[in-house]
């Protein structure tokens, strides 16, 4: 059919998304969007507003309660001695109960039972589900259950589970898996560096700290039939899960994700896994069963943002350019693989900076210990190995003698540059527009000349860049649906699986919609997530919500709205290319002018009446290519993200208290559809950034977690915020996506914390190689004491 | 998190309150405003066998002045010491410790009274009051008694009221000297809802910029709020503007005894504690020399 617009040109060696975005502009058949661009308000905004948005827990009527029997010890034998609860109704869900697999786990790489059957090998780990009507009683059960435990010596470090007499947690080992990228020579390089510097960094484990906790229901639907409603980022993969665990098919299980108090990937590592624990519940006493975690529990035992440990050797030449990159990579990635090695695949690939690397060599391992599993929290593994490449950018530029921002400059990868992982780089790559702008809009070079404070008061400034590529890595299955019901009154009934979060993706892919169809935005009514009725989107991570899941999205639409063309071309009897539909109404283009024809709502009745369909699915998929799993070389995602920002910090050094004054951030995120979503992003991104740097210090101790409360896990207030100055957008548009966008969620947090230690650098002359910093470490190191 | 299983009483006179708190001792609980007490008992720390809500006893809710003092009832809220005039008028230093306490939902719910009877070592309100020699009045069935606030805390979560008695309120005695000063600091990871890494409170009367008398209180650095007393003695007599006035403060880091918790390490309380009592102290001169 004429219909087919998808364009897959395989020749290309950055495979593209979807469309030709000249293709698209040449649909819309008028020069200058109406609704992508401009800051429309939340279509969610005022029902959040209001208190009317419903949320997981807003679900859950009679239900009976589930609480988790979960491992004190960090690595243990356990068998449960009794199944009965001291109080009657409370009843004990243990692995044999479980009608299909036991295995949730997120990597077919490795395993994970949903109840451990015989081994827990972390705090937390699972050993049966109680449930009661009464929540209290089912908790009363889980302290009083008895359970014999046989500890194991357990391993809570990198160094500890690497050694060669190390017990292992895993029959394979404690190494979940390995990554490599080799590009050029790197030994001869460093012969030629005329300097090299090298440095071991640790960055530790970061909360998501979402406000609302972890909560799913299940409901059964009669025999072997069952839905689930779940705070869970991939909707679909929460199916297959519970359906994997019930024995049962994927249309035979519905999962309904509603509005979700933020996700920062933390709901898309424990989605699957409540969902699992409710569906197990529901289905074997056939009554509702909901779990909703409190605070202490999501603190305590969801997984978090994975620490590592980075031996990073980098050189530059005189001219100041960089010569060769060596990067170890070690991930503590936890009890589980989760997506832990994904974590450390994403780090590896861009372990040198958005810069230009001859000679590149990373090796990374992925390491089982007995702490608390990790899996994806903001930049997925990204903020972990920017913070070493951009202070190594900065102690580069440092023994040089030169700017570290314009070192930056003349090293940041442009068009046509080759990435470490061999992908040609040959357009929408605007980060050295972004770097000049970030620089002007901070003043560097007067705030970088600037006294540094007097007194026990000392200021400082620092730079950072980021990039992150768009996409699940290397995946073959990144694909991503959408549909849309053109209602016979003109509305506009549409269907993602990319959930709404808080980020806005249900008013961004409304305005792709919108303007492709040609009605306001508020004719577009954004379903519920429902597996059984929504189209699978994959998940909402990645930073692929509006780049992947808004492309299926316009894909649907563009279909739609040439189908309508048609219709209105034999109504008014014009040539298709001289009809506009824009805004709810359809034009005819006269003599350089548009002369209103008729209504959108007119011409959808007159579609129906002709025998027309107005339902419509879009589906894309990007062409990436897996990297070779020996030498990294590959095309792991379709286009990459950039971001740079300046830091201004103050250092109290009687105190060792850090405070960021100001950061001015800026992305070449491609199109921006929303200003003011873009704007959301980039201020809480910061700030994620910001917390975890300075304040968000996760306290473990033989692999429990201490702090499991907002008393001792200090995350950042309205009043820690920095001032920001207003972003930059460096509008670097990608040829194959809805509108040009690429993704903004993760790149941002990348650049922000090594900004801010290279900040306390200029303030203090002292290199701080490890986050979150804590008063003690800071006050100490400032004296001269330690590290 | 459910609550443990509880009685519950409420009174809405002193009277009733008393004779409840008489019938249950140590087993009973007060609420007040609860910040602390909801969430030990949701950690499964404390489990009373009766909870006795005092928020309908009238006579705890109100700040009176007299010629020699200002009396603050037990139930007075937090953020009610931001913006009553009369604590403004005389002991500004009070709005500005409530100020930096908690945050505003916490302000509005926790009381004066249940700042102090909880008897944490971090309490923001104990050194302030401490170095303005408040008083505190407690209550039982036979009558009343005041307990010097040096004397109130026992330890953490202990003071020296015993089981059948309540805190009634706080008597502030208001200060008779030409130049004075009050000053309070504290430090905490963040900008608000912060417990107290370490807290300051310094009280100053001054002639000719030469300090007459001093009183200097810490939080968060003993089992207790504490006053230091000898390092108080050895600056009187100096000039504001003296060196000697931080040799003197150094003394403070030999007469702490802090501990290592999740909030920071015992070292690095001790050199805070000197650094916050010097901040303390350069506030409160600066207030005076002002002025």
């Amino acid at each position: 059919m004429s219909e087919q617009i998808i364009v897959t040109s395989e020749n290309q060696n950055l495979g593209p998304l979807a469309f030709d975005i000249n293709f698209v502009k040449q649909l819309l058949n008028y020069s200058e969007y109406v609704i992508v661009g401009k800051s429309v308000l939340r279509i969610d905004g005022l029902d959040k507003v209001l208190g009317l948005a419903k949320y997981t827990e807003d679900y859950i009527d009679k239900a009976l309660r589930i609480k988790a029997l979960r491992s004190p010890y960090p690595h243990a034998l356990v068998k449960i001695v009794s199944r009965s609860c001291p109080t009657g109704s409370a009843r004990v869900f243990a692995a044999d109960d479980i009608p299909g697999e036991n295995d949730v786990s997120y990597d077919p790489q490795g395993a994970q039972e949903l109840l451990v059957n015989e081994r827990a090998r972390f705090v937390g780990d699972q050993i049966a589900l109680i449930a009661a009507e009464r929540e209290e009683d089912a908790l009363q059960c889980t302290r009083n259950l008895e359970v014999k435990y046989e500890p194991l010596p357990s391993i809570l470090s990198i160094e500890d589970a690497l050694r060669n007499d190390a017990v292992k947690i895993h029959s394979k080992g404690n190494i979940a898996g390995s990554v490599s990228v080799t590009k050029g020579d790197v030994d001869r390089a460093f012969e030629y560096a005329d300097v090299v510097v090298e440095d071991v960094y640790r960055v530790g484990y970061q909360d998501h700290a979402y406000i609302e906790p972890e909560a799913a229901v299940a409901i059964p639907e009669g025999a072997n039939k069952i839905s689930v409603i779940a705070t869970t980022q991939n909707p679909f993969r929460t199916r297959n899960t519970v359906a994997k665990v019930l024995g049962l098919k994927y249309s035979d299980v519905r999962v309904i994700v509603p509005y979700i108090g933020g996700g920062f990937g933390g709901k898309d590592t424990m989605g699957p896994i409540i969902a699992a624990n409710v569906g197990l519940v529901a289905m074997r006493t056939g009554k509702p069963a909901a779990q909703v975690f409190t605070r202490e529990e999501s603190l305590a035992y969801h997984y978090k943002r994975t620490p590592f440990k980075v031996i990073y050797k980098s050189g530059a030449t005189n001219d100041g350019k960089l010569v060769a990159v060596d990067a170890k990579i070690f991930a503590d990635i936890g009890a589980y693989i989760a997506q832990g090695f994904a974590v450390l695949r994403r780090a590896a690939f861009h372990a040198t900076g958005p810069y230009n690397v001859p000679n590149v060599m990373v090796n990374g391992v992925a390491v089982y210990t007995n702490n608390i599993p990790t899996g994806a929290f903001e930049g997925f593994g990204n903020p972990q190995v920017q913070f070493a490449a951009e202070l190594q950018m900065d102690k580069l530029a440092h023994k040089l003698g030169m700017d570290p921002l314009e070192f930056r400059i003349s090293n940041l990868l442009a068009p046509g540059s080759t990435t470490p992982t061999g992908q040609l780089l040959n357009h929408s790559v605007g980060i050295n527009g972004l770097l000049a702008d970030v620089a002007r809009r901070s003043n560097w070079r007067a705030r970088r000349n600037a006294v540094r404070g007097n007194g026990t008061k000392k200021v400082g400034i620092g730079v950072a860049c980021g990039w992150h590529g768009i996409g699940s890595t290397g995946s073959p299955a990144d694909f991503s649906s959408a549909s849309i019901i053109v209602n016979i009154d003109g509305s506009v009934t549409y269907r993602t699986g990319i959930v709404e979060l808080g980020q806005g993706t249900y008013t961004g892919h409304a305005m792709i919609v919108a303007e492709a169809l040609g009605v306001p935005p508020g004719f577009v009514k954004v379903e519920t997530i429902d597996t059984s009725t929504t189209l699978d989107s994959g998940e909402t991570h990645a930073s692929r919500g509006l780049a992947i899941g808004g492309s299926a999205a316009l894909d649907a639409a563009l279909r739609l709205r040439k189908r309508l063309m048609k219709v209105a071309s034999e109504v008014l009897g014009v040539e298709e290319d001289e009809i506009v539909i824009r805004e709810g109404r359809v034009y005819v283009r006269r003599n350089g002018g548009l002369s209103e024809a008729m209504t959108f709502g007119d011409l959808v009745k007159e579609a129906y009446l002709r025998g027309v369909t107005l339902a419509e699915n879009g589906f894309v998929k990007p062409n990436v290519k897996p990297p070779d799993p020996q030498t990294g070389q590959g095309t792991p995602y379709f286009s990459y993200t950039f971001s740079c920002t300046t830091a201004e910090v103050e250092v109290d050094v009687e105190t060792g208290k850090i405070r960021v004054l100001r950061l001015c951030p800026g992305v070449a995120a491609g199109k921006i559809i929303n200003p003011e979503l873009a704007k959301g992003q980039i201020y809480g991104g910061s700030t994620i950034g910001m917390g975890w740097t300075l304040l968000e210090n996760l306290i473990v101790k033989d692999g429990k977690i201490l702090n499991d409360n907002f008393t001792d896990y200090i995350i950042p207030t309205i009043k820690d915020a920095p001032n920001f100055c207003d972003p930059v957008f460096v509008e670097d548009e990608y040829e194959y996506s809805a509108f040009g966008a690429k993704g903004i969620g993760e790149a941002v947090i990348t650049a922000v914390p090594p900004a801010i230690i290279n900040a306390v650098h200029d303030a203090t002359g002292v290199w701080f190689n490890e986050i979150p910093l804590t008063l003690d470490k800071t006050f100490f190191r400032l004296r001269g004491e330690g590290e | 998190m459910t609550l443990p299983r509880f009685e519950y009483y409420s009174a809405n006179n002193l009277n009733d309150a008393l004779s409840i708190i008489n019938s249950y001792g140590d087993s009973g609980k007060i609420l007040a405003g609860g910040t602390d007490l909801i969430v030990k008992m949701k950690k499964g720390l404390l489990a009373p066998k009766a909870i006795l809500d005092v928020n309908g006893v009238k006579e705890l809710y109100n700040i009176t002045v007299t010629d020699e003092e200002i009396v603050i009832g037990s139930l007075v809220r937090q953020e009610e010491l931001i913006r009553n005039k009369a604590v403004l008028r005389s002991f500004p230093v009070l709005s500005r410790t409530a100020s930096l306490m908690g945050s505003w939902q916490i302000r509005n719910l926790g009381t004066v009274g249940g700042n102090l009877a909880n008897a944490s070592p971090a309490a923001d309100l104990a050194p302030p009051l401490l170095v303005l020699g408040a008083k505190a009045v407690v209550v039982n069935t036979n009558g009343e008694r005041s307990i010097d606030l040096r004397e109130f805390f026992r330890g953490p979560g202990l003071t020296s009221m015993r089981e059948n008695e309540l805190l009634k309120e706080v008597r502030v005695p208001l200060n008779s000297a030409d130049s004075s000063c009050s000053s309070f600091v504290k430090l905490g990871r963040r900008e608000a809802s912060n417990i107290s890494i370490v807290s300051a409170a310094v009280h100053l009367s001054l002639r000719d910029n030469v300090i007459e008398e001093a009183k200097i209180a810490l939080g968060a650095v003993a089992p207790t709020p504490i006053r230091l007393e000898a390092v108080e003695r050895k600056l009187e007599g100096l000039s504001v503007s003296d060196a000697a006035v931080y040799e003197a403060l150094e003394e403070v880091k030999d007469r702490v005894r802090p501990i290592t918790d999740l909030r920071a390490t015992a070292e690095y309380r001790k050199e805070m504690s000197y650094v916050f009592a010097k901040r303390a102290l350069e506030e409160c001169a600066s207030e005076v020399i002002r002025a």
